[in-house]
């Protein structure tokens, strides 16, 4: 349950649409969900329009390396929905992509990532954490690495829609349903509730 | 990244300018005091920092939206209660959250462009 109700009821569905859900197996809508469709015109349009320009669009980055890196900003501000949301499709099909992930999202200094991810990682904690302390020297890694300048600008870009949904989430409260027990427990995560 | 930055600062000017509950110049003033917080350095000089007029903002609000932008996985119910016992609608809570966190976002995506644009 979020803790602002006009919110929680931004995807409220009449009995009906919750029966034909049920029936034909389509989860519940999570609560990033509900928070993207509550007054769109504010804030969840444009967010989905800035992140749709800034997903699947790298011509250096995999899409699973994408979601990685996605998944790893909402790790370091500790939001357990955005985390289970991006580490499934980081993770692909295979179970040893599922170990990599949770490797990488425990201790990506020790997870074994491929140089380019690593110098990644390391630019994005510190611009998520120490934003006012980031400078040019925090990139110097991934240009010696030859990442050129536009994979770098789609890195800024998914640090920054993600950063501005895992703060939203977790001012409101959002966690993951019964639902997603599995996913949670595949990545390590706890299943939370949010702070009294 | 020309689409990009033309989406974000699209994002921005809506989450400030939307008619909603709280008024374009308290969203202004949030989003200003949380920007000069993200990017004032632990070790500027005094006085060297822009001070946002923080007058519209009272003090459960200032420390909700610094928490939003600062802390936000130690945000607390108690502190989202304490905004409605001030009068605040959810309507208005919900603008004080996205303002504060899309001016958190905003600014570490110009720091970031900075860096970028300082390595040539």
């Amino acid at each position: 349950m979020l803790r602002l109700a006009v919110v929680e009821r931004s995807l409220a569905q009449s009995r009906v649409r919750r029966w034909l859900r049920r029936l034909f197996r389509r989860p519940d809508p999570h609560d990033i969900m509900k928070i993207m469709r509550y007054r769109p015109e504010l804030y969840g349009a444009h967010l989905h329009a800035l992140k749709r320009a800034t997903f699947r669009v790298s011509s250096t980055w995999s899409v699973e390396e994408e979601e990685l890196f996605a998944a790893f900003v909402a790790r370091l501000k500790q939001c357990e929905i955005c985390i289970v949301l991006h580490a499934v499709p980081a993770s692909g099909p295979e179970q040893a992509g599922r170990k990599a992930v949770v490797a990488a999202l425990a201790d990506w200094r020790t997870a074994g990532l491929r140089p380019h991810v690593a110098a990644a990682f390391r630019a994005l904690e510190v611009l998520v954490q120490d934003t006012a302390s980031f400078g040019e020297a925090d990139l110097r890694e991934l240009r010696a690495l030859g990442v050129p300048r536009g994979a770098i600008e789609d890195l800024l870009y998914i640090s920054t829609v993600m950063s501005i949904m895992v703060r939203i989430g977790n001012a409101l409260g959002a966690r993951l349903d019964s639902s997603y027990a599995g996913a949670v427990r595949q990545f390590g995560l706890r299943s939370s509730t949010p702070s009294a | 990244m020309a689409i990009r930055h033309q989406l974000a600062m699209e994002l921005m000017q809506a989450v400030l300018t939307t008619p909603g509950a709280t008024s374009a110049e308290v969203r202004r003033a949030v989003s200003e005091r949380v920007t000069s917080r993200v990017l004032q350095r632990p070790d500027a000089p005094a006085g060297t920092a822009s001070v946002p007029d923080d007058a519209l903002l009272s003090a459960e609000m200032m420390a909700y939206v610094d928490s939003v932008a600062e802390r936000s996985d130690d945000v607390t119910t108690a502190q989202v209660d304490a905004l409605r016992d001030a009068g605040l609608s959810e309507d208005a809570i919900f603008e004080l959250t996205v303002v504060a966190a899309v001016a958190r976002g905003t600014a570490q995506l110009q720091r970031g462009i900075d860096a970028l644009e300082a390595g040539g």
